[in-house]
Order: structure tokens, then C-alpha cells, then sequence
């Protein structure tokens, strides 16, 4: 009774900071290209480790960056994650301060028995929105405005099972149910009465399924490797356009696939509360097929990230109880703008984590401060601070003592 | 302090969350657009004009329930004669008497500025005289020209038949052996006629109320030899106007319509329509949208309300012509307006989509049969930017690069 009291207040608070910046916009303005900017996978925890956890056990948390690590679960665990990225875009000659939110990323594990864990959830792999306008002059009429809007969301359903093989290997594998969408809105608008905005629209809708599977080993001692395999996902896309003339409307078919991604790492733990995390990350080039116009632009994209965590103990004052985690990743993007020269995102990440009080749980913040592209290579640049608060709630998975034998 | 650090860290995210908010992101996603990677593209905007011909179609009509009688020359409208019908039933009381006096009075309301001669001012005036109608009329008739009336006027007990019609003469003595007549039946009475019987010095038109304003009505008064009156009011009144003039002029009223054929054969298929106009230069010298009187004493607007439509056939002599599907209704002061562009809403959209044929369009007055107005505009001989056209701004799709 004690926890529900502390956490339904912290959750409500957490879920009504998300409905509030349900009008912000979403992403680096990068992500307005391709499929938008990739989500990593990764609660509050692994983005304070800059996901470099990889090869981390985790008995606290559902959202991992390996599925593997979940089998350590001992308790029903309800995991989410949201950030909140502020962030100032640079061109040659214009600044754009922006504030975004992610949709939050949502895991429940169950431990079926010692050791198995189930789990399901959702999670986003790629998100895109932005909305902007530019003047246009038409002679002979009033001014009038190009207005775009872009939203993009390739998500994943994961249905995951973690298996505890023995103390030194966890192994895990997912069932994940791919869609989502990529909208494009090209509008012509006059601010005057009695003209009418024309309108254009595209639509891609997404739907795929794909597998993942991933290993967690502890050769000796406190070392471990971990490693992910992301399978190929061939996406079924139904395409369609919508205009102010109907009759100009159409639909397509076809197929993309987004190539295998596969990530390794190892954690070290020096001493018992000092960890040392490292991954390497990455997905080759995707084929153009459906973004023919960004062929010779995409190339692979890949993380190489590095952390390190001090752990809490259980004694001692209240900053020895407190995590402390510092990391520092550089992702590359499949994009490259302009053609040739890729955009790389380099972010140094903190954090720490509370012991929910009452109970299992915790609550994680992170906090990422970074650069997306640069004004001399990209033409563009955006500085971007990510604040994200991941939240876990556990419960033992147990019969009550009436319900026994029954 | 644990439970208390967290609750402050939490809300103190809410708070920001709460307070964020974002510029446009315009200006740096243009490079985007510009170098193609976003590879969406809103369709450029274009200005279509195509000239249009314009016809000026006579379609009679008439005015007979106007609330004012008017007689004179305005704007190229020359209102050539009154019709009044009286009823002659005699009450009662009055049966048996007989007439020592009788007077056609006119309820004038409005006429022009005097003219100023030394210290005083002469009234507006035209001449008139008075005759006898050969055949009924009824205000429902059509009637654009003078009807067949009895040549010899009626004259005053003196004999005299020139009056002269002004704002403070409006009461005329006639001849009581014609109101005697009437009123017994022996003479047969469609009605009296007004007619100018000479071209003024100067335009204008002198209005009087007609039976329609519902009081003070066109009447004949006669006195008895017992210095009693009696009244025989107006129960029919129409006034007599005609229309001649060159160029683009709508007249309501008498009437006229102006239809305006044209070809979108240069407008781009694809074509996304923002707005489309008919776009016209006034002639406003020559436009009103009601007489001084209806504006002054009635109150009316002075605007002149038209109504465009397409006709169901693009052919003046067809009956088609007549009926369509409206476009735009408005209004506009027309001895204002420079220029009037008229929102053609959907008309240039079905067009291009192929759900209407171009059938052009008529522009006519909205209170054809209401009241009399004129709105005149410049032809296709006019200088370029004063000719009648079409104007058609539209956007091209939008396009999306890549695609199966």
C-alpha cells in the first residue's frame, strides 16, 4: 500500500509530462530524411551507459539492449522509458530551437518459472516529425506558403523469451511484429479568405515481421560478452497518394528490407561496483528500393559506445546508494548528407537510479548532451540535450497462500 | 529525502516538459529540400488568365411592385411614363353628391437640387401631361415601352394640359367631368398614363411613392359641392423604363445580363484550383445600385447585388440560357469599384476535373425584378488590363521522390 501511494502519484506525473508534449515535435530534424533517426533500444539505465550495456545482467529492468538479460528477472516487471530532447538546429544561417518527445517504450516481463522470462512490449525503431513552412511569391497573387508536415514511426511489438541456461549463458530471442508508417504532407496554403489549400499526401504503411536472438555469457568471473542478432525485417509497404483531386489519387505496393543488424559488447566489472560496458553496433546499407532518390546516400550505420557505472550499495550515505553511470557512444547514420559524407551523432551520457521505496523497482534519469552532424560536413548541426526518465515497477510472480492447492 | 528527491526530479521534468515549446523548423530543414534527401516537394504555384468575351443579352422585364413611381432620365435608364389605376367606388355617404372640384395628387418624394437663379431656387421640374390608357395593364406585365393611351390629354378645368411636375407641385387639377365619368362608369377607365412631354435641361428622375409604401398613395381627391372629399386611391401603379446603351452593362429591372464566354484549354490539367475569379473593370460613371429615392427615403442599399451562374446552355437563344447553377452572389457599389473580382468557388474545379462543361457565365443583377440597377463594365476592346478574363491560381501535386 505504501509503494502504490508513491508510485501512482510519480506515474501520473510521468504519463501527464508525456500527454503535455504530445503537441511538441518529435526527433532530430535529421529524421525528416530516410526512415527517420534510429531508436535504440534501452531504458533509462542503458542510455545513461550510453548503450553500451550489451553484456549486463539485469534483474531490475524489462527494457534491455539484450534480450538475454531479462532472464535474470526474478519478479513480473513492468519497464518504460520516455525522453525528452531539447535541442538547437544550425544551418549556415539559420537556428531552430527545438523540443521533442519519443513515444515511450514499454516492456512487461513475466517469469513463467525460474530463469524463463517472457516478455512483451512495444518500442520504437525509427521516428520522424517536423513541421515547417516557407513563403512562396506567385505573381499576381497573394504571398503563399509551402507547408509540410512529416511523421514517421517504424515501431515493433517484441514478444520476447530469455532463458537462463546456467549460471555462466542466458540466451533470448524475440518474435518481433513490425509497422508502422511514413506520412508526407506537401501543402499549398494563402493566408487570404477564399483560397483554398491544395493539398498532397503520401502514405507508406509498414508491416513486416522479423526475428532477433541474443546471448549473454560470463566466461569468468565479472566479465561478460554479449551479443545481438537483429534479423532482417522485409517489410510489406502499401503506398498510397492522396491529392485535392481525387482523381489523382493512387496506391503502390512493394517491399523493403532493412538488413540484419547484429551488436557485440562485454562488461567488466572491475570491482564489485565498478563497471566498465563497451558495444559495437551495427546494420550494412539498406538497398534504396522505395528511396531511389537517396541512392548513393545510404550507407551502413553503426554505434560504437563505451560507458561506465558505479554501483549503488546497499549502505553508506545517501550519494554511496545512488548509481552513478557516464558514457559516451557515436552513431552513424544511414543517411549521409550530402551524399558521402555521413552524419554522425556523438553524445556524452550521465545518470543515475533510485530504489523505488516500498519495494522492487526503480526509477532511472539519464541525461545525454550531444551534436547530430556538423555545420562544415553536413551543412547542418544539431546540439541536443535528452533527459529520459525510465521508470520499473516489479511485483513477485507467486501464488497467494489461499490460492495454493486449489 | 529518498522519496522526496524523487518527487522533486519528477515533477520538476513535468514542469519543463510543460513549459517547452519549439520554433519553426523552416529555415534549417530547407537544405533538406533544396539537395532532395527529403525528397518531397510541394507543387509550385502558378497565375493562369484567360480573357473573357462579353455579351450583353436583353431579357425584358418589368418592375411593377417597386415601392417608388419614378419619371425621368438617370445613368442611360430613361423612365418615360407612370401608370396609375384608381378605384372609383364611391362610399355610401357620398352617393349623390356631386363634384365641385377634382386633382390628380402625386406623392412626390425625391427629386433633384433645384437650380439656383438669383436669390431663389427653382425646383426640379419636368413636364408632363396626362392622358387616358386604351388597354389594362396589371404590375405582374412585363412592360418596356409606353402602351397605347387616348393622344388628347386631359386637361385642367381651365383646359390646359402641360403641368408641370415637381417636389412642391404634386397636386393637379383636372377636369371633374372625367372624374364624374369614371366614377359613374361611363367612361371606361384602364387607367391614367404620366408622360414627359419634353426633354428636360437636365437628367434626373423625380420619385413619388407608389401604392406600395402603403400610405399617401397616387389618388385623385375630388371636394363636393357640400365641401366634402373623397379620395379614389391608386390600386395598380407601374412605372414605364427602357435601357439603351453600348459596352458590358447588367440592368436589373429592365433587364439585361451579361454573359461572359471564355476557354480554360491553357490551363494546365494537373491544376489544383486555390481560387478562381472573373475578374471585370467598372465602368462606374454610368452604375447604381438604386435611385436616390430608394436610397434616401426607403433606405435602401445602394450596392447593386448580382448573381453569376452557369448556364445550363452556353447559348443566349436557348431557354437554357435562362437556368443554370449559381456561382457567386454579392453585391458592390458600382459607381465605386474600380475593379470586381468575383470568387468562381468550384466552377473552374469541376471544369478542369470533368464534372461540368465550360458553358460560360451570366452575370445578372440578384434584384432583377425587384428593383431597377446598372452595372456596366469594360469590354474585350479595352485596354489589356481593363478587359474582362479569368484568373485561375493554382498549385501543381506536390511530388514524392522514390516510390516502387
Amino acid at each position: 500500500m505504501r509503494r502504490a501511494v508513491f508510485v501512482i502519484p510519480v506515474f501520473s506525473i510521468f504519463l501527464l509530462s508525456v500527454a503535455l508534449g504530445g503537441a511538441a515535435n518529435g526527433q532530430s530534424v535529421f529524421g525528416l530524411n530516410f526512415l527517420g533517426e534510429h531508436n535504440f533500444r534501452g531504458s533509462a539505465r542503458y542510455r545513461s551507459l550510453a548503450f553500451s550495456a550489451i553484456a549486463v545482467p539485469d534483474s531490475n529492468h524489462a527494457i534491455t539492449l539484450n534480450t538475454a538479460s531479462i532472464a535474470d528477472l526474478t519478479r513480473m516487471t513492468f519497464s518504460v522509458v520516455e525522453v525528452l530532447g531539447m535541442s538547437r538546429a544550425r544551418s549556415d544561417e539559420d537556428i531552430s530551437d527545438q523540443n521533442r518527445f519519443h513515444l515511450p517504450e514499454v516492456m512487461i516481463a513475466v517469469p513463467l518459472r525460474k530463469g524463463l522470462v517472457f516478455g512483451v512490449g512495444y518500442r520504437t525503431r525509427f521516428l520522424g516529425r517536423a513541421d515547417f513552412s516557407y513563403p512562396r511569391s506567385v505573381p499576381g497573387a497573394p504571398i503563399a506558403y509551402e507547408v509540410y508536415k512529416h511523421r514517421s514511426s517504424l515501431f515493433t511489438a517484441p514478444i520476447a523469451l530469455a532463458w537462463k541456461v546456467t549460471e555462466w549463458i542466458n540466451i533470448g530471442c524475440e518474435l518481433q511484429i513490425d509497422r508502422g508508417s511514413i506520412r508526407d504532407y506537401a501543402d499549398v496554403t494563402f493566408n487570404e479568405g477564399n483560397f483554398q489549400q491544395v493539398e498532397s499526401m503520401r502514405s507508406r504503411g509498414f508491416s513486416a515481421t522479423s526475428w532477433s536472438a541474443a546471448v549473454l555469457i560470463r566466461p569468468v568471473g565479472r566479465f561478460y560478452i554479449g551479443a545481438l542478432w537483429d534479423g532482417k525485417v522485409d517489410y510489406d509497404v502499401e503506398e498510397s497518394w492522396e491529392y485535392s483531386r481525387a482523381e489523382f489519387d493512387s496506391t503502390a505496393l512493394w517491399d523493403f528490407s532493412l538488413p540484419v543488424a547484429y551488436g557485440l559488447g562485454f562488461a567488466v566489472g572491475l570491482t564489485e561496483r565498478w563497471w566498465v560496458t563497451s558495444q559495437f553496433w551495427k546494420r550494412e546499407a539498406p538497398d534504396p528500393t522505395g528511396f531511389q532518390h537517396l541512392e548513393g546516400s545510404l550507407g551502413s550505420e553503426q554505434l560504437i559506445a563505451f560507458g561506465i557505472e558505479r554501483r549503488r550499495v546497499g549502505e553508506g550515505g545517501f550519494f554511496s546508494r545512488l548509481p552513478l553511470r557516464l558514457g559516451f557512444y557515436e552513431n552513424r547514420w544511414h543517411v549521409e548528407f550530402p551524399p558521402g559524407e555521413p552524419v554522425h551523432s556523438r553524445f556524452i551520457t550521465m545518470g543515475t537510479g533510485f530504489q523505488l521505496p516500498g519495494g522492487p523497482g526503480r526509477l532511472d534519469l539519464s541525461v545525454e548532451v550531444g551534436q547530430i552532424g556538423s555545420v562544415d560536413n553536413n551543412g547542418l548541426d544539431e546540439r541536443m540535450v535528452r533527459i529520459g526518465v525510465g521508470l520499473s515497477a516489479s511485483e513477485p510472480w507467486s501464488r497467494r497462500k489461499g490460492e495454493r492447492g486449489r | 529525502m529518498l522519496r522526496r528527491t524523487i518527487h522533486i526530479l519528477v515533477t520538476g521534468a513535468a514542469v519543463l516538459v510543460a513549459c517547452c515549446s519549439s520554433d519553426p523548423e523552416g529555415p534549417v530543414t530547407k537544405k533538406f529540400l533544396e539537395e532532395g534527401t527529403y525528397g518531397v516537394r510541394a507543387g509550385d504555384t502558378y497565375r493562369f488568365v484567360e480573357s473573357a468575351s462579353g455579351t450583353t443579352v436583353s431579357l425584358p422585364r418589368g418592375v411593377g411592385s417597386s415601392r417608388l413611381l419614378a419619371l425621368g432620365d438617370t445613368s442611360g435608364i430613361s423612365f418615360e411614363a407612370i401608370l396609375i389605376k384608381f378605384d372609383f367606388t364611391l362610399s355610401e355617404e357620398d352617393s349623390g353628391k356631386t363634384i365641385s372640384t377634382a386633382f390628380l395628387h402625386l406623392p412626390v418624394r425625391s427629386a433633384p437640387e433645384g437650380t439656383v437663379q438669383g436669390t431663389d431656387t427653382v425646383p426640379f421640374s419636368l413636364p408632363v401631361a396626362f392622358y387616358e390608357l386604351l388597354e389594362e395593364f396589371s404590375e405582374d406585365d412585363t412592360i418596356t415601352s409606353v402602351p397605347p393611351y387616348d393622344p388628347m390629354p386631359i386637361p385642367d378645368s381651365l383646359g390646359t394640359t402641360e403641368r408641370e411636375l415637381s417636389i412642391e407641385n404634386t397636386d393637379f387639377d383636372i377636369d371633374k367631368s372625367f372624374v364624374e365619368e369614371w366614377i359613374e362608369g361611363t367612361r371606361q377607365h384602364h387607367g391614367v398614363i404620366i408622360l414627359v412631354t419634353e426633354e428636360p435641361e437636365a437628367l434626373g428622375l423625380i420619385e413619388m411613392n407608389a401604392r406600395e409604401v402603403g400610405s399617401d398613395p397616387p389618388s385623385i381627391r375630388v371636394e363636393f359641392t357640400d365641401t366634402t372629399t373623397a379620395a379614389f386611391a391608386s390600386v395598380s401603379d407601374y412605372a414605364v423604363a427602357s435601357f439603351e446603351g453600348e459596352g458590358l452593362n447588367c440592368v436589373g429591372g429592365i433587364a439585361t445580363r451579361v454573359y461572359f464566354d471564355f476557354t480554360l484549354d491553357g490551363l494546365d490539367e494537373r491544376a489544383m484550383i486555390h481560387r478562381s475569379n472573373l475578374v471585370l473593370s467598372v465602368r462606374g460613371e454610368d452604375g447604381f445600385g438604386a435611385t436616390p429615392g430608394e436610397w434616401t427615403i426607403l433606405g435602401l442599399d445602394p450596392s447593386f447585388n448580382y448573381y453569376l451562374y452557369t448556364p445550363q446552355v452556353g447559348d443566349p437563344a436557348d431557354p437554357g440560357f435562362l437556368e443554370g447553377t449559381g456561382v457567386d452572389r454579392g453585391s458592390f457599389v458600382a459607381y465605386e469599384t474600380k475593379t470586381l473580382r468575383i470568387p468562381l468557388r468550384g466552377f473552374v474545379r469541376d471544369i478542369v476535373g470533368g464534372l461540368r462543361v465550360n458553358t460560360g457565365l451570366v452575370f445578372q443583377s440578384d434584384l432583377e425584378n425587384v428593383r431597377i440597377q446598372r452595372a456596366s463594365f469594360y469590354d474585350v476592346t479595352a485596354d489589356s488590363l481593363e478587359k474582362p478574363y479569368i484568373e485561375v491560381i493554382y498549385s501543381l501535386p506536390g511530388e514524392f521522390a522514390g516510390g516502387s
